[in-house]
C-alpha cells in the first residue's frame, strides 16, 4: 500500500532530476538539431548572454529579503500574541489571511496598491507630503516592492510555526528565568530566542525553498522585469522553457535549483545536528 | 509568561500595527470591489466607499469567464483533494502500523519531495505529460497535483499515524480483521481530523497553484488564477473588475480556511515540527 506514494515520491526525485541532467546537456530548442549531445554550451551560454549572475543575485537578494524580514515580523507577532488568551486566536486568525489568499489574487491587489497613479500607496504618500514613485516601474525599486509583498504575504507562516515552537517551552522555565530576574527583553532575548532555535531552522528551511522558488510575483506583478530587475530562477526557467522555447537551458537552470537546493539541505540538517538533534 | 503593564501596552499597540499590515490591503480589494466606476475614477482614492454596489462583481462575471474558471479550481481542488486523502492515508497507515525494510528510506524520500522545488520539476512533468495526451485537460493537471500534493499529505499524516497506539490495532488483528478493516474501521475514524487537516491543505494549495496551471492548461480551460492572471496583464486594467475578481477567487479558500481554521493550523504545525 506504500507503494503508490513511494513510487511517487521516488518518481517525483529522481525522474526530474535526471532527466534535466540529460536534456541540459542536449539541444533542445525546438529546431533541427534537437538531441544532439551539446555539453555544457546550455551553461556557457546562460553565461554569457543568459545573464545567470545577475539572476542568481537576484534570486539570493529576493530570498535572503524576504526570510529577513518575514521571520522578524513572523516573531514579533508570535511573541506578541503568546500572552494572550482569548483575543490572540481571532486575531492569529486574522493575520493568517494573507497566507491563505491565491498568490496571483495577492498580486492583483498590490498591483492596484502600487499603482503610479491611481494607487493606494502614492495617494498615501501624497497625503503625507512625501515623494511619490512608480515603484514597480522602477528596477531600482522593484525587487524591494516585489519583496515587501511577499513579506506580507508569508509572515503569517513564520508566526505559526514559531508560535507552535513557543508553546513546547515548558511554563517552568519562563518562571525560573524571572525568579532569576531577568526582564521581559532578557527573557525573550536569552530564553525564547535559543529555546526556539531548531524550529527556526526548521521554518528557514522550509520557507527558503519555497521563497526560492516563488513565481507567482514575479510573473504577474513585474514579468520579470523592468530590465530584468526581477528575474529570479523561478521565473527564468519558466521563461526560458515556454516563452523563448530553449527547453535545453531551462533544464540547465532547473539543474542549478535542484544543485542550490541540495546545498539548503545539507546546511539544514548540519544545523540542526549541532543544535543536538532536534530536526527530522 | 509575567509581563509588566508597560510591556503590555507595547504588545498591544504591536498587535495593532500588524492587523493594519495585514489587513489594510484586503480592505483595499473588497472596497475597490464594492465602489462605482465614478468613485474609482477620482484621482484620490476614497478610504470608505460612498455605497456599496455589485457592479464591479456584474462586470466581472459579464467580461470573462470567471465563473466557469472557479469551478474548474473548485472541481480541481475538490478532487486532488479526496484521491490525497485516500492515498495520502493507506500509505500512513502503512508506513506507521507495519514495520517492513525500507520504512526510513520510504519517509526520507517523502521528506525531500517536500523539499522538491516545484519550478524545477516543471518542465520534466510538462514534457512526460505532453508525451502522454495528459496537457491542455483538468484532470491531466488533476494527476500532476496528486504527484505535487500527495508527498506532503503523507508526511502530515505520518505525524498523526504515529500518534495512535498500536495497541488499538493490535486488537482487532486478534479479533481477527483484516488489514483495510481495520483502517477503515478503527483507525480512520480516530484520525478524522487529521484527514480534515489535509483535505483542507491540499484543496487552499490546489486553489492557490499559478505555475502548473499556466503551463498545462490552454486558455480556453484555465483555473482561476489563471483568469484573474490574465486580468492583471492587459494593459491598462480596469481596477473594479479586477478586484472583484480577485475577491472571488480569494473568498473560497478563505472560507474553507475560517470553518476548518484549526485542523488546517494543527496539520501544519503538526505535521511540519515533526
Amino acid at each position: 500500500m506504500a507503494a503508490v506514494p513511494a513510487a511517487i515520491a521516488l518518481a517525483m526525485v529522481v525522474y526530474p532530476l535526471a532527466f534535466n541532467i540529460w536534456q541540459s546537456l542536449h539541444v533542445e530548442r525546438l529546431s533541427k538539431n534537437d538531441g544532439q549531445f551539446a555539453g555544457l554550451q546550455s551553461y556557457s551560454q546562460l553565461l554569457q548572454f543568459g545573464g545567470l549572475l545577475d539572476t542568481f543575485r537576484t534570486t539570493l537578494l529576493w530570498t535572503v529579503g524576504c526570510l529577513v524580514l518575514q521571520s522578524l515580523i513572523g516573531f514579533i507577532a508570535a511573541v506578541v500574541l503568546d500572552g494572550m488568551s482569548r483575543a490572540a486566536s481571532i486575531i492569529r486568525a486574522l493575520l493568517l489571511v494573507p497566507w491563505v489568499m491565491p498568490g496571483v489574487a495577492v498580486s492583483a491587489v498590490w498591483s492596484t496598491i502600487y499603482d503610479p497613479i491611481s494607487g493606494l500607496l502614492n495617494s498615501v504618500l501624497g497625503s503625507l507630503h512625501l515623494p511619490t514613485h512608480d515603484w514597480l516601474g522602477d528596477p531600482k525599486t522593484a525587487l524591494a516592492s516585489l519583496v515587501l509583498v511577499n513579506v506580507w504575504k508569508g509572515f503569517p507562516f513564520w508566526m505559526l510555526m514559531l508560535a507552535a515552537g513557543l508553546k513546547s517551552i515548558p511554563q517552568e522555565v519562563h518562571e525560573a528565568a524571572a525568579l532569576d530576574g531577568a526582564g521581559y527583553l532578557k527573557r525573550v532575548r536569552f530564553v525564547i530566542v535559543p529555546m526556539l532555535r531548531p524550529v527556526w531552522v526548521l521554518t528557514t528551511l522550509l520557507a527558503f525553498i519555497w521563497t526560492f522558488n516563488y513565481f507567482d510575483l514575479a510573473y504577474v506583478m513585474t514579468n520579470g522585469g523592468p530590465n530584468g530587475a526581477t528575474t529570479i530562477l523561478a521565473f527564468d526557467i519558466y521563461q526560458s522553457s515556454f516563452v523563448f522555447n530553449r527547453f535545453d537551458q531551462g533544464s540547465a537552470l532547473s539543474v542549478l535549483t535542484f544543485l542550490t537546493m541540495s546545498i539548503a539541505i545539507a546546511v539544514y540538517f548540519r544545523a540542526s545536528r549541532r543544535l543536538g538533534g532536534g530536526a527530522s | 509568561m509575567k509581563k509588566s503593564a508597560f510591556v503590555r501596552g507595547v504588545e498591544t499597540a504591536l498587535v495593532g500595527v500588524l492587523l493594519l499590515f495585514a489587513l489594510v490591503p484586503i480592505y483595499w480589494m473588497a472596497t475597490s470591489a464594492l465602489k462605482s466606476d465614478v468613485e474609482l475614477g477620482r484621482l484620490d482614492p476614497s478610504w470608505f466607499p460612498e455605497s456599496a454596489t455589485l457592479d464591479q462583481f456584474r462586470a466581472a462575471i459579464g467580461q470573462s469567464r470567471i465563473l466557469s474558471y472557479l469551478l474548474y479550481s473548485g472541481l480541481l481542488a475538490a478532487g486532488t483533494a479526496v484521491v490525497v486523502v485516500i492515498l495520502g492515508s493507506l500509505a500512513a497507515y502503512a508506513v506507521t502500523q507495519w514495520t517492513f525494510p525500507g520504512v526510513g528510506g520510504f519517509l526520507g524520500v517523502t521528506l525531500f519531495t517536500q523539499l522538491l522545488p516545484q519550478s524545477a520539476v516543471l518542465v520534466p512533468l510538462y514534457l512526460a505529460w505532453k508525451t502522454l495526451g495528459l496537457t491542455g485537460t483538468l484532470p491531466g493537471l488533476g494527476v500532476a497535483y496528486v504527484f505535487l500534493f500527495l508527498p506532503v499529505g503523507v508526511w502530515m499524516l505520518v505525524g498523526f499515524f504515529q500518534s495512535l497506539p498500536k495497541e488499538l490495532t493490535e486488537a482487532g488483528l486478534i479479533d481477527g480483521a483484516g488489514r483495510l478493516r481495520i483502517l477503515f474501521s478503527i483507525v480512520l475514524p480516530v484520525v478524522r481530523p487529521a484527514l480534515g487537516a489535509v483535505a483542507v491543505y491540499t484543496v487552499i494549495s490546489c486553489w492557490g497553484e499559478f505555475l502548473f496551471a499556466l503551463v498545462f492548461l490552454r486558455s480556453d480551460h484555465a483555473t482561476s488564477t489563471v483568469a484573474l492572471a490574465s486580468l492583471v496583464g492587459e494593459h491598462n486594467p480596469n481596477i473594479g473588475p479586477l478586484m472583484a475578481a480577485a475577491t472571488l477567487v480569494t473568498l473560497p479558500p478563505l472560507i474553507v480556511f475560517f470553518l476548518m481554521q484549526r485542523q488546517f493550523i494543527a496539520g501544519l504545525t503538526g505535521g511540519s515540527s515533526k
